[in-house]
């Protein structure tokens, strides 16, 4: 059995002295989506980028192709804003879940209320 | 040419035939670490027992230069052979012949021996040690694993179906152990995955090794893929004997008796258990001090280690556990410990062994990743497995049945047959904690030192709540019992259950959550 020592679950108000598992222990923590950031949801290999930083884009506009699974998969942005960040280059191979590229949103984005830009870039720990 | 000559020449064919791929690729297993596919079958069965079929089928594939091949027993072993005296139907893929690599008629050696099982109602055992599909035959080779996975399937709940992984079973190939009951693996020997890591490199850019990928290691503790782990083939042999000792040979008979042997008490039940209910405690300690000689054979030991699914006997006859472990995260329902009990509840059910339910936990496990993995559908499994077992259901809470958990841990509700209680269990909605902050939330807020108030109403709330007389009031349950009655009280209730008989609504099959 991994990791012989009791430590604490709580669940419903109640301290259970247990073991915890490798498995709960390396939960990560859930995240809200957030379409400023774009974010590789599968590994694969940046095949073009249609954006520049300080481009102005819309929903709907080409951001880039992301090739995985021998399918060139066509990222599009969902929200209005400015292109402000590029983590990556044309042939480059991304893991899964890596910071791509960042939009500014613009100040009139009625969206922009409800999340928390700053905290999120933070999340990425392969940006430098 | 007399008969003499003639058994002369058949003895030469077999001698020649008997060496598989040859002494150097018979070296190369053994640098391997690997027995040859026959030596392990003389390992696991009964000495001589033994007899080989089909020695002498040869492949026809023409293309690629097949036609000039000699592929010995086209790579694969079968026959019948003993385990404890009774027989079994084997089949032992031979790495040294081709890599063990699945043609058609390799495969429809496989597929004659499980016909054969199934007729003489006699469990498979089947020996995965292959590089995988022949790719030379093309979709032939493709048929012949469809052609197996869909006797597995008609198998399944017939005769009892097991997989040993003594080498790499990969693509395809692995869906044949997973439809099985039992998957047995080997540190360091056997691999198991659907792509593997050339592919994952190549597709993804991910680089893994085989190990890490799908090695013994990985398969008994992560995915819960493979049942029992062992450090050799000869530890794995052993591990597969004591199974088949526990397990019946079919579902139209019961498992073996053997002779009644008292637990060898170590330490009195009721010391194992501590009062409180937030402290830990081995439930396995628990299994020992009620079963004959204190003998549990474990199942899944590696994985979801919350919940203890395993054999044990009561009074000479087999029954399967299934018990919460306070031990691991406080003994919670999650996703994997649910798909655990619930295919282990099945596969009793299915082979006619009474289940024991030892209850002691405090719900199911909170967190976004459970419940975005679907813990709904995983945990309804539970309730469907023990709803749906008509095998005679004994049930005994030992401390905390909170909530949900204690509905699905084979309540009465679920129609258990007996349900005792021991006198320190706690059966509510959730802990004192928890519900005295939503039933007294008020009083608690506006008290003038809120949590002196708190401790006062989770201590009223135990009182009143906290307590198997609430539902053995109600008939929920059977029997508040000492500890120390539970085995007496198991027996039993195993002896008045013999003729259990279900009469359900016909149907062609249920539909679970899988």
């Amino acid at each position: 059995m991994e990791n012989q020592d009791l430590q604490y679950l709580e669940i419903e108000g109640t301290r259970y002295k247990t073991m915890l598992t490798k498995k709960f222990q390396s939960r990560k923590a859930w995240i809200p989506a957030n379409p400023y950031n774009i974010v590789s949801y599968i590994p694969g290999t940046v095949r073009e980028i249609f954006v520049e930083v300080g481009q102005e884009v819309g929903p709907g506009d080409d951001i880039m192709v992301l090739q995985a699974m021998k399918m060139r998969n066509l990222v599009k942005s969902e929200v209005y804003g400015t292109i402000r960040k590029i983590n990556i280059q044309s042939n480059e191979t991304i893991p899964k879940g890596f910071l791509m590229i960042v939009i500014e949103p613009d100040e009139d984005d009625e969206n922009i209320e409800n999340i928390d830009i700053q905290s999120l870039e933070d999340l990425n720990p392969l940006i430098e | 040419m007399s008969l003499k000559r003639k058994t002369l020449d058949l003895l030469k064919r077999r001698e020649k035939v008997l060496k598989g791929g040859g002494d150097e690729a018979i070296e190369k297993q053994a640098a391997m670490g690997k027995m040859t596919a026959r030596e392990r079958v003389i390992a696991l069965l009964d000495k001589d027992s033994f007899q080989e079929y089909d020695l002498f089928v040869e492949h026809d594939a023409k293309d690629f230069g097949m036609d000039k091949k000699v592929l010995h027993g086209d790579g694969v072993i079968t026959g019948t052979g003993k385990i404890g005296g009774k027989p079994i139907c084997i089949f032992a893929q031979d790495f040294t012949v081709a890599g063990g690599s699945l043609g058609l008629m390799h495969a429809r050696k496989i597929t004659k021996i499980m016909d054969h099982a199934m007729k003489m109602r006699v469990p498979l055992i089947g020996i995965n040690d292959s590089g995988g599909a022949r790719v030379q035959e093309g979709v032939n080779s493709l048929a012949g694993y469809g052609e197996i996975f869909y006797r597995n399937t008609l198998a399944s709940g017939v005769i009892p179906q097991i997989s040993v992984i003594l080498g790499p079973c990969a693509g395809g190939a692995v869906y044949s152990p997973a439809l099985t009951d039992y998957v047995f693996v080997v540190d360091q020997i056997s691999k198991m995955f659907i792509t593997g890591p050339e592919v994952i490199k190549t597709v993804l850019g991910e680089e893994i090794s085989m190990e890490d990928l799908g090695g013994a290691k990985v398969h008994s503790t992560i995915t819960g893929n493979a049942h029992f782990y062992s450090e050799s083939e000869v530890e794995c042999f052993e591990q597969i004997k004591t199974l088949m000792s526990y397990i019946p040979w079919n579902n139209s008979v019961k498992s073996v008796n053997l002779t009644p042997q008292r637990p060898k008490i170590e330490k009195k039940i009721e010391d194992i258990v501590p009062a409180d209910a937030t402290q830990p405690y081995d439930i396995r300690e628990v299994i020992r001090s009620i079963t004959d000689g204190s003998h549990f054979f474990e199942v899944h030991e590696l994985w979801a280690a919350n919940i203890v699914i395993g054999y044990g006997r009561l009074n000479g006859q087999t029954v399967g556990f299934v018990a919460n472990q306070p031990l691991v995260l406080a003994g919670v329902l999650d996703v994997d410990s649910s798909n655990k009990a619930a295919r282990f509840i099945r596969f009793c059910d299915a082979f006619n062994i009474p289940l024991v339910t030892l209850v002691d936990l405090p719900g199911y496990l909170p967190g976004v990743d459970q419940e975005h993995a679907g813990v709904i559908r995983h945990g309804a499994k539970v309730l469907y497995a023990f709803s749906e077992a008509s095998v005679p259901k004994m049930t005994v809470i030992i401390r905390k049945a909170y909530g949900g958990g204690y509905i699905a841990m084979n309540s009465r509700h679920l129609n258990a047959d007996f349900v005792f209680a021991w006198p320190g269990a706690e059966i509510a909605v959730m802990g004192p904690e928890g519900a005295a902050n939503i039933i007294f939330r008020k009083e608690i807020q506006t008290a003038e030192n809120p949590e002196e108030m708190r401790q006062i109403k989770i201590n009223e709330y135990k009182e009143k709540f906290a307590n198997p007389y609430v539902a053995a009031a109600k008939g929920y349950i059977d029997s508040v019992i000492q500890p120390e009655e539970t085995r007496d009280f198991l027996i039993h209730a195993l002896e008045v259950s013999k003729g259990k008989t279900e009469i359900r609504p016909p149907k062609k099959h249920g539909v679970p959550p899988f």
